[in-house]
């Protein structure tokens, strides 16, 4: 939701749309690489394509062209400038096509060569840091909170996201003294008392076998049984604690949602032109 | 009078050569795999270029870029130009052979009664690999591919009934006879544990007792199970060195006969 909304406000935001589809332009743009006479002019059309094409709005069908034509593009051909820029433009192109690996070393380049501390880029680096990196994500954000106090909202979501992942351990620990204790403390007070019986019915029929020394019984039985509903109830606090979150999850990335809109709007990402 | 005769024949040969496929291009889209590109040139050229000569560049793109249902829409049997392309015709006898399970391409009859030798020997490696009967009375096949062609023979021999009979009289000894080693004995130990947990309460609990009849039930389970499963498992084993033997045969005639889209 959140990369639909930058993705659609990158794209409002291009006064350059083309007109014509995608496939024409690129076949047109290739026919002139081919028809070129050197290596150079070949990267220049390259570049050329490229910079168009991060002008489309976001057509599935054309990520692969262009992850495949950043593949293709000789950097080392370009000026400073053209780099500064394929760059930003790699990276924000990345980042709304969920390449997050890619958009972080565009990104990451791109603050070599630039050592940009403008609010936008270090905006762009902060929304890919948080699909990649929550640590630089982190560490962004404070920097972020310093600058705007905008970003201050964003933070305390942030963290308390981050902080959500790390609570699961206490109700499965719970689980494991006392079987399924750890779900009624997550609030499924009726899978907890079930899970409880049935671990406690497993217990007795444990000790009936021992009792009435039926020893491969209990072996198997054993194995079987504490496999499926002992761990299965550790297993299922673990599970519903994920499943549980999304709803609480789903507000926060509302929330999130409703901050980066306006910090959208506050600090538009752009593709950058020549 | 003279210059407007040659006028007409510049503009019948301009003409022609603008109605012309650019092969030298779409073999710079082939290269650099730009398939948008090339799917677009393609459609692009669809108005101006004759019916059989579109049909059989994009028959050679659907090949590339391994669309079989595509490739078997346009039917590759109805271009003449594509059925005289060795090299086209040897990657799709390539193709069919590598993603025979995956794909589900059936082997093609053109493909077996091919003019050329190379893409008929392709042809024969898949007939051979899909008929059983034929397995017993085979010829050398080069060394690159023996020892896969040996262990899909050895193994022809090998029938699911048998190893559903052998597992029903000892349980696991199916999967021994399947070549599963390793599930063969940790079938034997489960069973026999279970066996025995049925046998101790029945000897301590009495046969009418519900542990001793849930026991029973887990060890038929299981028994059951294990038979079907043995059965099964000389079909999958028997699927796999069929592949095995196609994927090293697929890599002989590669390296053999290296054939070029364009």
């Amino acid at each position: 939701m959140l990369r639909f909304i930058i993705v659609v406000y990158i794209g409002l935001c291009c006064i350059d749309i083309q007109a014509q589809d995608w496939p024409v332009f690129a076949e047109q743009m290739e026919r002139r690489m081919y028809e070129a006479s050197d290596d150079r002019a070949r990267n220049a059309i390259l570049l050329s394509k490229l910079d168009s094409a991060f002008h489309y709005l976001d057509v599935p069908s054309m990520r692969e062209d262009v992850s495949r034509d950043l593949k293709r593009l000789k950097w080392d051909e370009l000026s400073t400038d053209e780099r500064k820029r394929s760059h930003w433009n790699a990276a924000l192109w990345a980042y709304s096509a969920s390449e997050y690996n890619e958009a972080r070393v565009h990104i990451t380049k791109y603050q070599r060569l630039t050592n940009d501390t403008s609010i936008h880029a270090q905006f762009l680096h902060m929304l890919i840091a948080i699909e990649s990196d929550s640590l630089l994500a982190g560490k962004l954000i404070n920097q972020m909170t310093t600058k705007d106090s905008g970003f201050v909202a964003m933070k305390t979501i942030m963290h308390k996201r981050w902080s959500k992942e790390q609570r699961a351990f206490p109700f499965v620990l719970a689980g494991a003294i006392i079987p399924g204790s750890g779900l009624m403390a997550e609030g499924f007070v009726g899978k907890g008392l079930t899970a409880l019986m049935l671990n406690s019915a497993v217990g007795l029929a444990l000790a009936a076998m021992i009792r009435a020394n039926l020893y491969f019984n209990i072996a198997t039985w054993g194995v079987m049984l504490v496999q499926k509903f002992y761990i299965g109830q550790l297993n299922l606090t673990s599970n519903l604690f994920r499943s549980r979150h999304p709803r609480k999850l789903a507000r926060q990335h509302e929330l999130l949602r409703q901050e980066l809109a306006t910090l959208l709007l506050k600090y538009p990402l752009q593709y950058k032109s020549i | 009078m003279y210059r407007i005769k040659c006028l007409v024949v510049l503009l019948i040969i301009h003409g022609t050569s603008a109605a012309q496929v650019d092969v030298g291009y779409i073999q710079y889209l082939s290269s650099q795999k730009l398939s948008t590109e090339h799917r677009q040139y393609l459609a692009h050229c669809a108005a101006s270029t004759s019916p059989d000569t579109l049909l059989y560049f994009q028959l050679k793109y659907q090949l590339q870029y391994r669309n079989s249902e595509e490739f078997h829409k346009l039917q590759p049997s109805q271009s003449p130009l594509f059925m005289n392309d060795s090299a086209a015709l040897l990657l799709t006898g390539l193709w069919v052979l590598e993603d025979v399970y995956q794909s589900r391409l059936e082997p093609s009859q053109w493909l077996v009664s091919s003019r050329f030798q190379s893409v008929r020997q392709l042809g024969h490696v898949m007939a051979t690999g899909m008929q059983h009967g034929k397995l017993e009375s085979m010829q050398q096949w080069p060394s690159e591919m023996s020892d896969s062609w040996s262990a899909l023979q050895a193994y022809s021999s090998k029938k699911p009934w048998k190893a559903a009979l052998l597992s029903t009289i000892i349980p696991g000894s199916g999967k021994i006879y399947a070549q599963r080693s390793r599930v063969a004995w940790m079938g034997m130990i489960g069973l026999t544990l279970f066996g025995a947990q049925s046998v101790e309460a029945y000897r301590k609990l009495g046969i009418k007792h519900p542990l001793t009849i849930g026991n029973m039930a887990v060890f038929g389970i299981f028994y059951g199970g294990n038979i079907c499963g043995s059965a099964r498992t000389v079909k999958s084993r028997r699927t796999e060195l069929r592949n095995k033997f196609y994927k090293d045969a697929s890599f002989y005639y590669r390296r053999l006969h290296r054939p070029l889209l364009y």
